[in-house]
C-alpha cells in the first residue's frame, strides 16, 4: 500500500510542474507586448518600463520561468501591479470567507442528503423517492447562479429573513457572521446535496439487498438503525470521495456565489484582477487554487486505501 | 417474496408502475378526468398570470404551480392513451423546446421583432413588465431594450459558443483519444499527462485564465469553453478505443493484413464514435451553464451584445423593483438548459442501450 501511496505522490509531481509551467504561460501568451498588453496602448513609456522590469520580460524565458517558480516556492508570488500589495497577503485576506463558505455548504448537503438519500432507498419507487428524485434533477439542471438569484429572491427580498449581501467576520460574533454566510453557503450547498442524495440512494438501494440488511429486518431491528447504523457505513464510499473531490472544486465555485452575495472572497480576488489585468495577482492565486486542487484530490484518493478495505486489498 | 430477489423484483415493479401510471380508461370519469385536468390546468394558469392582480406574490406563484402540475398530469395521461405506454411528456416538451428555441436563434434576423440594438426610450416604455401587448411580451429594459429579443439573441449568442465549444472539443478530444488508445506507451503517457493538466485546474478558473489573456471576445469563449471538454471526450474515446481493439473485426481485419491506419480510422473509429458523440448535448448544456456563468460575471460574451447571464447580471441590481428582468432571461436559460439534458439523456440510452453500458 505504501508502494501505491509513494507512486501517486509522484505522480503529482510532474502534473504540478505541468500546471505551474501552464500559469507561468499566462503573461508569454499575451498577444503582442505584454506590459503593453497589460497597462494598454496609452500608456507611458515610464509605466510600461517599470511593468517589464516588475515582469522581468528582458531576460529569457527559462531563467525567469525558474526565478517565478522558485520564488512561489518559498511563497513569494509577487506583488499586485494594481495595489503593489504582495499576493500571498492579499489571497491569505480573503481565504477565510472562501473556505468557510466551502465547508459550510458540505456540511449543509451532507446533513440534508443522508437522510433524503436513505429514506428514498429505503421506499425506492415511492412518492418520496420519487419527489426527491425530481427535485434533485431540477438543482441540478439550475445553473448555480440562478439558484442562488432564486433564494435571494424569496427568502431575503420577499420574505427578508436573511440578510441580501455582506459579510460579518468571525470576529465580529458568531451569530452575525453565520447569519451572513448562511444563504451563499444554501446556495453553494443545495446544488451539491441533489448530487450526494442520488449518489447515495443508488449505493444505498444496492446496500438494502444484502443478506445482513435482512437478518437486521428479521430481528425487528427499527428502519431508522438499519439505515443509519448498518446500511450507511458501506454505502457511504463514493459519497466520501465525491465529497472529498468537492471540497477542492468548491473553493473555486464560490466565485460566482461571492459574485452574488457581494462577498470578498478568492474568486473576488481573480475576477476583480481580470479586467485590470494584474497578472502576478491572477498567477499567483490561479497556481495556489490548482495546486490546492491537485493535493486534495491526492489526499481524498490516498485516503481512500483506508477507508475502503477491499481498495487496500489491491487491484484498484 | 422475502428474499432479497423478491425484494429486487418487487422495487423493480414499484419502479414500473409509478413511472406509467395512467388510470384506466373506463367509464366516464376515467375518459372525462385528463382532459378536464388540463382545461383545470390552463384556467390556473391563466388565473394567476392575469386574475388575481391584487393577491400577493406567493400565491400567484402557488395557484400557478399547481396549475402547471394538473395541465401536465393531464397531458402525460392524454399521450399515454394517445400514443402508449412509452410517451414520456417531458421528452416531448424538451425537444419541441429545444426546437423552438434553435428555429429562433438561427432565423433571429428574420423574425418580426426588433433587432438588438434598437431601444424605445419614451417614458412609458422604460423598464415595462412582461404582458398581451406586441412587442413588449416580456417587457422592457430600464434602458427600452425589449427583453424578447434580447432573450432571442441571446439564445444566438448562447447556442452558438456551446455548439462550437462542444464541436471543437469533439473534433480534438477524438482524436487525441483514439491516438492514446490505439498506440499506447509513449503517446498514450503525453496525453493523460495533459489532459490531467487541464483536469488540474478548477474548471471555472481556467477559463477565467483563458479570458484574462485573450480577452472577452465569443471566439475566445467558444475556445477556451472547448479546452475544458476536450479531456472528457478524450477520455471516452480512448476508453472506447481500448475496448473495440480488442474486438474480433478489428482483429480479423489486422490478420486480413489492413494497413494501420485503415485500421484505426476505418474499423475503429466508426464504431467507437457514436458512444462517445452521445454525450454531446449534455455537454452543450454544460458549456450553455459555464458561459452564463462568465457573462454574469462580467466576463463573458462583451457587454452591449445580449448574452442570458449578462442580461441577469444586469437585471438583478434592480431585482427588487423589476423582478422580471431577471427572470425571464432565467427562466428561458433554466429551461434550455434542462432540456438539454433531458433529450442528451434520452440520446445517450438510445445510443448506449439502457443504463448499464460498457461506458461510463
Amino acid at each position: 500500500m505504501a508502494r501505491s501511496i509513494g507512486l501517486k505522490l509522484l505522480l503529482l509531481i510532474p502534473v504540478i510542474f505541468l500546471v505551474s509551467v501552464a500559469t507561468f504561460m499566462m503573461t508569454e501568451l499575451l498577444p503582442g507586448d505584454p506590459a503593453v498588453a497589460i497597462l494598454g496602448e496609452n500608456a507611458t513609456p515610464e509605466r510600461i518600463a517599470v511593468v517589464r522590469e516588475q515582469l522581468g520580460l528582458d531576460r529569457p524565458l527559462v531563467e525567469r520561468y525558474v526565478d517565478w517558480a522558485g520564488d512561489a516556492l518559498q511563497g513569494d508570488f509577487g506583488r499586485s501591479i494594481v495595489s503593489n500589495q504582495p499576493v500571498l497577503e492579499s489571497f491569505k485576506e480573503r481565504l477565510p470567507v472562501t473556505l468557510q463558505l466551502a465547508v459550510m455548504a458540505q456540511v449543509i448537503a451532507l446533513l440534508l442528503a443522508i437522510p433524503f438519500g436513505a429514506w428514498s432507498a429505503w421506499r425506492a419507487g415511492g412518492r418520496f423517492d420519487r419527489g426527491t428524485t425530481t427535485f434533485s434533477f431540477a438543482i441540478v439542471g439550475l445553473p448555480p447562479f440562478l439558484l442562488g438569484i432564486l433564494l435571494v429572491y424569496v427568502l431575503a427580498l420577499q420574505w427578508q429573513v436573511f440578510p441580501v449581501t455582506g459579510w460579518e467576520p468571525f470576529s465580529d460574533g458568531l451569530g452575525a457572521n453565520l447569519e451572513h454566510a448562511f444563504l451563499p453557503a444554501l446556495t453553494l450547498g443545495l446544488a451539491e446535496f441533489a448530487i450526494y442524495t442520488q449518489l447515495l440512494r443508488g449505493d444505498m438501494a444496492v446496500t438494502l439487498q444484502e443478506d445482513f440488511v435482512l437478518s437486521a429486518r428479521a430481528r425487528g431491528l427499527s428502519s431508522r438503525h438499519i439505515l443509519l447504523r448498518e446500511a450507511l457505513r458501506p454505502s457511504s464510499f463514493s459519497l466520501i470521495t465525491l465529497a472529498g473531490v468537492n471540497l477542492g472544486r468548491l473553493i473555486g465555485g464560490t466565485i460566482i456565489v461571492e459574485k452574488l452575495f457581494g462577498l470578498g472572497g478568492v474568486g473576488t480576488l481573480v475576477t476583480q484582477a481580470i479586467p485590470q489585468k494584474d497578472f502576478p495577482v491572477l498567477q499567483g492565486s490561479v497556481l495556489i487554487l490548482a495546486v490546492a486542487y491537485l493535493l486534495i484530490n491526492t489526499a481524498v484518493d490516498v485516503g481512500y486505501n483506508f477507508i475502503d478495505p477491499r481498495v487496500r486489498r489491491g487491484n484498484a | 417474496m422475502a428474499t432479497p430477489e423478491g425484494q429486487l423484483l418487487d422495487a423493480a415493479s414499484v419502479q414500473v408502475a409509478a413511472t406509467n401510471t395512467a388510470p384506466a380508461a373506463t367509464g366516464l370519469r376515467g375518459r372525462l378526468l385528463p382532459p378536464a385536468l388540463v382545461v383545470i390546468g390552463i384556467l390556473a394558469l391563466v388565473v394567476a398570470g392575469w386574475g388575481l392582480r391584487s393577491a400577493s406574490a406567493g400565491i400567484r406563484i402557488l395557484v400557478a404551480v399547481v396549475g402547471g402540475a394538473l395541465l401536465w398530469r393531464g397531458l402525460q395521461v392524454l399521450g399515454i392513451r394517445r400514443y402508449g405506454p412509452t410517451f414520456r411528456l417531458g421528452l416531448v416538451a424538451a425537444s419541441a423546446w429545444l426546437a423552438l428555441v434553435m428555429f429562433l436563434a438561427v432565423f433571429a434576423d428574420l423574425l418580426p421583432i426588433e433587432h438588438w440594438t434598437k431601444a424605445d426610450i419614451s417614458r412609458e416604455a422604460l423598464g415595462l413588465r412582461p404582458g398581451l401587448r406586441w412587442p413588449e411580451v416580456l417587457g422592457r429594459t430600464t434602458n427600452g431594450y425589449s427583453e424578447l429579443s434580447h432573450v432571442i439573441y441571446g439564445a444566438r449568442t448562447s447556442l452558438t459558443i456551446g455548439v462550437v465549444a462542444v464541436a471543437v472539443g469533439v473534433l480534438v478530444g477524438i482524436v487525441a483519444g483514439l491516438f492514446a488508445g490505439w498506440y499506447g506507451r509513449v503517446i498514450d503517457g503525453s496525453i493523460t499527462i495533459a489532459t490531467n493538466t487541464i483536469l488540474a485546474f478548477p474548471p471555472l478558473i481556467l477559463i477565467l485564465a483563458i479570458v484574462a489573456v485573450y480577452g472577452n471576445t465569443v471566439r475566445t469563449l467558444a475556445l477556451g469553453l472547448a479546452v475544458l471538454s476536450i479531456p472528457t471526450y478524450t477520455r471516452l474515446m480512448r476508453a472506447q478505443t481500448l475496448a473495440i481493439r480488442q474486438r474480433e473485426y478489428v482483429q480479423a481485419a489486422d490478420a486480413m493484413g489492413a494497413s494501420n491506419s485503415r485500421l484505426m480510422w476505418r474499423e475503429v473509429l466508426p464504431n467507437a464514435v457514436l458512444p462517445v458523440l452521445s454525450y454531446s448535448f449534455i455537454v452543450v448544456a454544460v458549456v450553455i451553464v459555464a458561459e452564463g456563468s462568465l457573462s454574469y460575471l462580467g466576463v463573458g460574451v462583451p457587454s452591449p451584445q445580449p448574452s442570458w447571464g449578462g442580461m441577469i447580471a444586469a437585471g438583478q441590481r434592480q431585482m427588487k423593483i423589476n423582478p422580471h428582468l431577471v427572470f425571464v432571461p432565467a427562466t428561458v436559460m433554466f429551461l434550455t438548459v434542462l432540456s438539454l439534458n433531458r433529450f442528451g439523456e434520452w440520446v445517450r440510452k438510445r445510443v448506449l442501450g439502457g443504463d448499464r453500458s460498457e461506458i461510463r
